[in-house]
């Protein structure tokens, strides 16, 4: 089993420890698990693209997948997840359609979910793990987690996309590595 | 528009979406103010749901319409301000005595 879908395991088996009350320290790991079940996930596709399948490419996968930072990560996924979140430049034009009186975004709707897991499972890590006030429901929980995946799913059927193949790049360098030529 | 305005819109919002997904069970919404990850304005929803009968609990595949129609509305109040990122709590009525305990 990978390290994504033990994690994403993991987070399920928190949600199942306590029947009756759930103890907060358990819906806490649950949802940052959740978080960092895509994360990994996401990491792993993007690593795999670089290195192939091939066993002896393990050690250059897990070095490059180090290279991965939260920040850029999210960054990008806010950008495939809505076209308000494009910077005007080379990577706007790939991903908005403009031949159209009011532009349209052209990413697939699976892809859009994935990257709005993304951030959402961003936010809610960051408060589970830091916010001591933060509350949470065993709804709450379930629900990201049961987001997380979803978005396992949705990355299924997107593993032939060339939009996928994109943006499992620019997770890694970010929109900033697209400048037009000069 | 103003910050008035724009959280006026923003209850507006709530008010016809929670309208729309009454079946779903949500029976109410709650916008406030929320800091992103990398601290930038956003807004955080509380989606007060219905128990299920028999202790059933609510997939992600029953909900996530709804999230997705906040987003949107929340794009007809504002369309650009590119500052939101989504993030919702949910409790079921169940819940809801010890969620107040917790955060008051």
């Amino acid at each position: 089993m990978s390290l994504a879908d033990a994690l994403l395991q993991q987070a399920w088996d928190l949600l199942d420890l306590d029947p009756r009350r759930p103890k907060q320290v358990n819906l806490r790991r649950a949802i940052s698990g959740a978080y960092y079940a895509l994360f990994h996930r996401l990491i792993s596709d993007a690593t795999y693209g670089v290195t192939g399948g091939a066993t002896s490419g393990g050690a250059t996968r897990d070095a490059v997948a180090r290279w991965f930072t939260h920040g850029r990560m999210v960054a990008t996924a806010k950008s495939f997840a809505s076209s308000l979140g494009l910077k005007k430049g080379p990577v706007r034009n790939l991903l908005l359609d403009t031949t159209t009186a009011s532009p349209t975004h052209r990413v697939p709707s699976d892809l859009v979910d994935v990257a709005n897991a993304f951030v959402a499972l961003q936010n809610a890590r960051h408060e589970a793990d830091y916010d001591l006030t933060a509350w949470y429901s065993r709804a709450t929980a379930r629900l990201l987690v049961g987001r997380s995946e979803s978005a396992f799913h949705a990355l299924q059927r997107l593993q032939h996309d060339p939009t996928y193949g994109l943006f499992l790049l620019l997770l890694l360098t970010g929109e900033e590595i697209a400048r037009p030529r000069e | 528009m103003t910050e008035v305005e724009y959280w006026k819109g923003v209850r507006a919002a709530c008010t016809q979406v929670v309208g729309e997904f009454r079946a779903a069970g949500a029976y109410q919404i709650d916008p406030r103010p929320y800091e992103d990850t990398a601290g930038r304005p956003a807004v955080r929803f509380t989606v007060w749901l219905k128990d299920k009968p028999g202790d059933g609990e609510y997939e992600w595949t029953e909900l996530s319409a709804l999230e997705r129609r906040l987003a949107e509305a929340l794009r007809d109040v504002d369309p650009d301000r590119s500052d939101y990122t989504a993030y919702t709590e949910y409790v079921l009525e169940s819940e809801a005595a010890e969620r107040a305990a917790a955060v008051s």
